[in-house]
């Protein structure tokens, strides 16, 4: 009954003193909120898949052959990309394209040499002669193929390598299926048979026959999310926001020390624990609540300015482990800081800055995926990684309470290793009093 | 004679000091008096009450509070005592009688003890009136009378005081003074350090002079200016005893 009171009697006075401090409220709800608007609106666009974006690709068509119709209408297919053989009224020429690339205004460019579908035309015939021969068929025209006949693809210097590859691989696909419509119809005519529209519905089934379809893991295909910007920035910097009580619960200790307040209870005698317990809880459920409000910012706040709302996922209840762990977790971090260190200026200052250093490891900052092997390793030492990892779990892999249950163990590991060095730490401190 | 306190060869060196902080103090306190623990700074006054209170263990010698061992009893020992540090170890985010509250439930008294005994001891020093101001907002004098009020709120028989009215105002000084008088008049026991001797010579029974981690006089204060040659004030005796030169 003394315990349960000691705790509860703490848990009312830490709430009271949190109450009457508009900074520390201010760094634990207002400023993770609003880290969390900036970092997701400064972030939004590099989340967006390249799909989404509207890409404008310049092309300086010379050749106006069967080539550039293939490659117009599989870019055409592609949502979100246009290509443009005109700007300002005016067809586009190898030199103007390269003129407006270099002055920044479009990103990516095409040439279509002249006689690019003439040299394709070339190769078929080549191969469907070789192919007449063996059949004793008749001989299509050909010449000798032409070394410097290639498809120019241009880019400005600041499109991001991804994009690179896709319109690369885009192109490829376009060339190589002008390549063999090109052939077949070559193949048809050495065979006598007659185009029809039938011959090339027949083509277009084939070349559909085995499309790629994306997938992604999860138990609910139906909610099934996208990394984007809101997805990865809201528990990332509301995890970051939590971790932040370090700063007002350390400061609080070192300053409850300095005044003599911490000597007055320890001198009260059977509270040592009960003491702990209460301002653990106190500052437990004060991270839990927090994380709850940065959620709410997702939910209501992301659309108004343009982003799209936090989707906990098909089991959003299974976060609820993880994000009590993970509030243990920063809280025993703030206990340990205040026990540890003994000036109020020294325990904030290692305490913020070490938050930092552990969130940019926990892959709060960037994914943990794209660190280094090395720095991989680190991150799993990182409370900050285990709480992402955990909930991210959840809200994109659509994983449940099972998928929880490695980053919670590791959590509440943390959190003890972290409790016992800091009441450790309190009790060399009590020898300083 | 059975004593509150009783303090027999006692040493304490801290780790890297040149010379010890206590080197085989002895002394004993009489129940239901105040004992002045007097001494220039570096004396050895605080660590004896740290080892008093048990915050330290002392490195050879005995403590015993109560007829108990203060390194063994520690438990039992700190229910019956009081320190009133010398910082205002307060919460200053909370009112005077939220302060109240929580050291009264860590202490386990009932709501209805905490709310009688917090009025009892506000209104006789003089901060009724202050009771649901922040701490904070309270002047050094009320903050000094409070940091008194919370270490007897659950009514201990030994009140150690590290200097009580330090940067105190006149009026404060009295009220407090006062009251110590009248807490031994109730039969409680108090120790008591001070720089003001003559506030030490107003209210001590007994006065213990310590120097160089030593007792060096004990005695009433009348006894011990009656006792020592050519001084009229135990401030006299003090300087007698310590000399003059400046203590950092």
């Amino acid at each position: 009954m003394r315990f349960a009171k000691i705790i509860y009697a703490t848990i009312i006075k830490e709430w009271l003193i949190l109450r009457r401090d508009p900074g520390g409220l201010l760094i634990l709800l207002a400023m993770p909120a609003l880290l969390i608007l900036i970092m997701a609106l400064v972030q939004d666009a590099p989340f967006r898949d390249y799909q989404n974006l509207q890409l404008k690709i310049l092309v300086a068509d010379e050749d106006r052959g069967t080539l550039s119709e293939a490659v117009a209408t599989a870019f055409h297919k592609s949502p979100g990309i246009e290509l443009l053989d005109s700007v300002e009224g005016m067809p586009l020429s190898p030199v103007r394209l390269r003129q407006l690339l270099q002055q920044g205004k479009y990103k990516i460019g095409l040439i279509i040499p002249r006689g690019a579908g003439n040299e394709l035309a070339n190769a078929a015939n080549s191969v469907a002669n070789s192919l007449s021969a063996s059949m004793s068929a008749g001989k299509l025209p050909q010449r000798a193929p032409r070394d410097s006949m290639n498809i120019r693809l241009l880019f400005d210097p600041t499109t991001r390598p991804a994009f690179h590859l896709a319109i690369h691989a885009a192109l490829d696909k376009a060339v190589s299926s002008a390549s063999m419509q090109v052939l077949m119809n070559r193949l048809n005519k050495l065979a006598g048979n007659k185009q029809d529209t039938t011959s090339q519905e027949r083509w277009t089934a084939m070349m559909d026959a085995l499309s790629i379809r994306d997938e992604q893991t999860g138990t609910s295909m139906a909610n099934t999310q996208h990394l984007n910007s809101v997805q990865h920035n809201v528990p990332a910097w509301a995890i970051f926001g939590m971790f932040f009580i370090v700063v007002p619960l350390g400061g609080h200790i070192v300053r409850e020390r300095e005044q003599g307040s911490a000597l007055r209870v320890s001198l009260i005698p059977g509270t040592a624990l009960g003491l702990a317990i209460g301002r653990i809880l106190a500052n437990t459920i004060l991270c839990c609540l927090q994380f709850i409000a940065m959620c709410l910012v997702g939910f209501l706040v992301m659309p108004l300015v343009g982003l799209p709302a936090l989707d906990l996922g098909a089991h959003p209840w299974a976060i609820t482990p993880v994000v009590i762990a993970t509030a243990l977790c920063a809280t025993a971090y703030g206990n340990l800081i205040g026990s540890v260190f003994r000036s109020g200026i020294q325990a904030v200052s290692f305490g913020a800055i070490s938050i930092v250093i552990l969130s940019a490891l926990g892959g709060i900052w960037v994914p943990a995926e794209i660190l280094p092997k090395v720095m991989q390793g680190m991150a799993r030492c990182s409370p900050l990684h285990w709480g992402l990892e955990g909930i991210q779990n959840v809200i994109l892999r659509q994983g449940s309470w099972a998928d929880v249950v490695l980053p919670t163990t590791m959590l509440l590991g943390l959190s003890a290793i972290l409790l016992f060095i800091g009441f450790w730490g309190g009790k060399k401190a009590e020898e300083s009093f | 004679m059975s004593f509150a306190i009783y303090v027999e060869k006692l040493c304490k060196s801290y780790p890297g000091a040149s010379v010890p902080a206590l080197d085989g103090l002895s002394l004993s306190v009489p129940y239901s008096e105040i004992f002045g623990l007097l001494g220039p700074n570096g004396a050895g006054k605080t660590t004896t009450i740290k080892i008093l209170c048990g915050l330290i263990p002392a490195d050879s010698g005995t403590a015993t509070l109560f007829g108990l061992n203060a390194q063994q009893n520690m438990p039992a020992i700190k229910g019956k005592l009081g320190l009133v540090p010398q910082h205002i170890a307060l919460y200053p985010a909370l009112t005077g009688l939220e302060n109240l509250r929580y050291l009264g439930r860590l202490y386990n008294l009932s709501e209805t003890q905490i709310r009688q005994r917090s009025k009892n001891l506000m209104e006789r020093l003089g901060l009724e009136a202050h009771a649901d101001k922040r701490v904070s907002r309270y002047s050094g004098g009320m903050k000094r009378r409070l940091n008194i009020i919370a270490s007897l709120l659950h009514e201990p028989e030994l009140l150690i005081l590290d200097e009580p009215t330090a940067s105190v105002d006149v009026h404060s000084r009295a009220l407090i003074l006062s009251f110590l008088e009248e807490c031994r008049s109730q039969g409680k026991t108090i120790v008591y350090t001070s720089h003001q001797m003559e506030e030490a010579e107003q209210i001590c029974d007994t006065v213990c002079i310590v120097d160089e981690g030593k007792m060096v006089a004990q005695g009433s204060p009348q006894e011990l200016i009656s006792t020592t040659s050519g001084c009229r004030r135990l401030e006299d005796v003090f300087l007698y005893h310590t000399g003059h030169s400046l203590r950092d």
